[in-house]
């Protein structure tokens, strides 16, 4: 039962810091894209290929808006969450990023799908972003199961 | 009162308010594991349904049922040209036929263009072919290429932007590009002849490896002669001050 209520505050705390870091990292990127989208740009794609294939592609928009506008609220979510928990503790700030992370997934893993095996070229900024919400999502998932003293959480398995 | 028997009884309501604030957080903690799952299992749903809903938004049309453009006015189509071959201004217009960009300047930007610039004489508009986003985009490139044989090119073209939806997921199958061709009425022996060409699809990578030496990167791109580019679909208000002015320049030279 005192398991978790001496859970390693310091080491949480850290957690948060680092959920919002990369939560911030993909609210650039994505703000990035966004903004190359609405401009009628092309992303700076530096040695890699493909950037401008996956953002002139149709799987770029949803409904007429950039989908990169989607990942940005979503950052923006984590973001705020994270450091709600980290700056004061506030619990459901963490349950936050977790739930959005947990959202965003699916949509991550299909996108990437799509410029793998559907739109043929591999937009750099979009693995980063990938990356940014796995990575995020699976440091709050372990605090989350740290902080909940719940080593039985299904997420955590 | 005795200062031990104090201090006992400081130490009990200590121990009582610790216990107080444990049993609080055990409480949160359960509400919280208990909360874990069904949010879990609900933010699961939300983005399986958000990807359902973009597959939906992204899917080809069922069937070969083809949407008719709202067509236009081509009688100075001169095979991926259209106007007059002495026009003072001339235009190539970088695009790719599966590009959402491309279709919306075709459908909001052209029609425009053709009525106030191309009809009068003013303007020659020259289609470039940059297919990049896939085997569709080439195949739909060859199928235009065979229509501008047959002087269809543009009402292909139209029929090609007007079907736009999915990208490399049957939206332009052999199937639709085969009754588009019948829509805008080829003759079909002779556009089987030529999609079978390895000549057309080689004229397509051509042109495409041509537009990246000039630093074409996207689509669409305007390239009016001796002008920097135009990159995305322009503002039609903005381009049509800077043809005006390029007229206006064009009158005045002798």
């Amino acid at each position: 039962m005192s398991r978790a209520i001496t859970a390693p505050h310091v080491g949480l705390r850290r957690s948060g810091l680092l959920i919002a870091g990369l939560a911030g990292a993909g609210l650039l990127i994505s703000i990035y894209l966004t903004a190359v989208k609405l401009s009628g740009g092309t992303p700076v794609c530096g040695p890699f290929a493909g950037c401008d294939t996956v953002n002139s592609s149709i799987y770029s928009q949803f409904m007429g808006v950039p989908v990169a506008i989607f990942g940005a609220v979503g950052s923006a979510a984590v973001l705020i969450g994270a450091l709600a928990w980290w700056r004061n503790g506030w619990r459901p700030g963490l349950l936050l990023a977790y739930v959005v992370g947990l959202a965003s997934l699916p949509a991550v893993a299909y996108l990437t799908y799509l410029e793998l095996f559907v739109i043929g070229a591999v937009c750099v900024w979009c693995v980063a972003y990938a990356a940014t919400v796995v990575l995020a999502w699976l440091v709050s998932l372990r605090a989350m199961s740290r902080r909940a003293g719940a080593p039985g959480t299904p997420e955590a398995g | 009162m005795s200062k031990t028997a104090r201090q006992t009884r400081e130490e009990r309501r200590r121990a009582e308010l610790d216990e107080r604030r444990a049993r609080r957080r055990d409480r949160r903690q359960a509400k919280e594991r208990s909360l874990l799952l069904p949010l879990s299992l609900g933010a699961v749903v939300v983005g399986v349904v958000a990807i359902v809903l973009f597959m939906v938004a992204t899917a080809p049309p069922a069937g070969d049922g083809l949407e008719r453009p709202a067509g236009g006015n081509y009688a100075l189509a001169d095979g991926q040209a259209l106007g007059r071959e002495d026009a003072p201004l001339t235009m190539a217009v970088y695009s790719d036929f599966q590009c959402p960009a491309c279709g919306t300047f075709a459908e909001t930007v052209k029609p425009s263009l053709v009525a106030d610039y191309v009809s009068p004489g003013h303007l020659r508009l020259v289609y470039r072919d940059f297919a990049f986003l896939g085997a569709e985009s080439m195949d739909a490139a060859v199928g235009a290429r065979c229509a501008a044989d047959q002087n269809r090119f543009w009402q292909y073209h139209d029929y090609l932007f007007a079907n736009q939806q999915g990208e490399n997921r049957g939206a332009f199958s052999s199937a639709r590009l085969t009754a588009m061709a019948e829509a805008v009425g080829l003759d079909m022996d002779a556009y089987r002849t030529c999609i079978a060409d390895p000549a057309q699809r080689q004229a397509v990578v051509d042109e495409r490896a041509a537009a990246s030496r000039e630093g074409i990167a996207s689509t669409p791109t305007l390239v009016i002669e001796g002008q920097s580019p135009i990159v995305g679909v322009p503002d039609y208000s903005a381009l049509r001050q800077a043809l005006d002015g390029l007229l206006e320049e064009a009158d005045a030279s002798p």
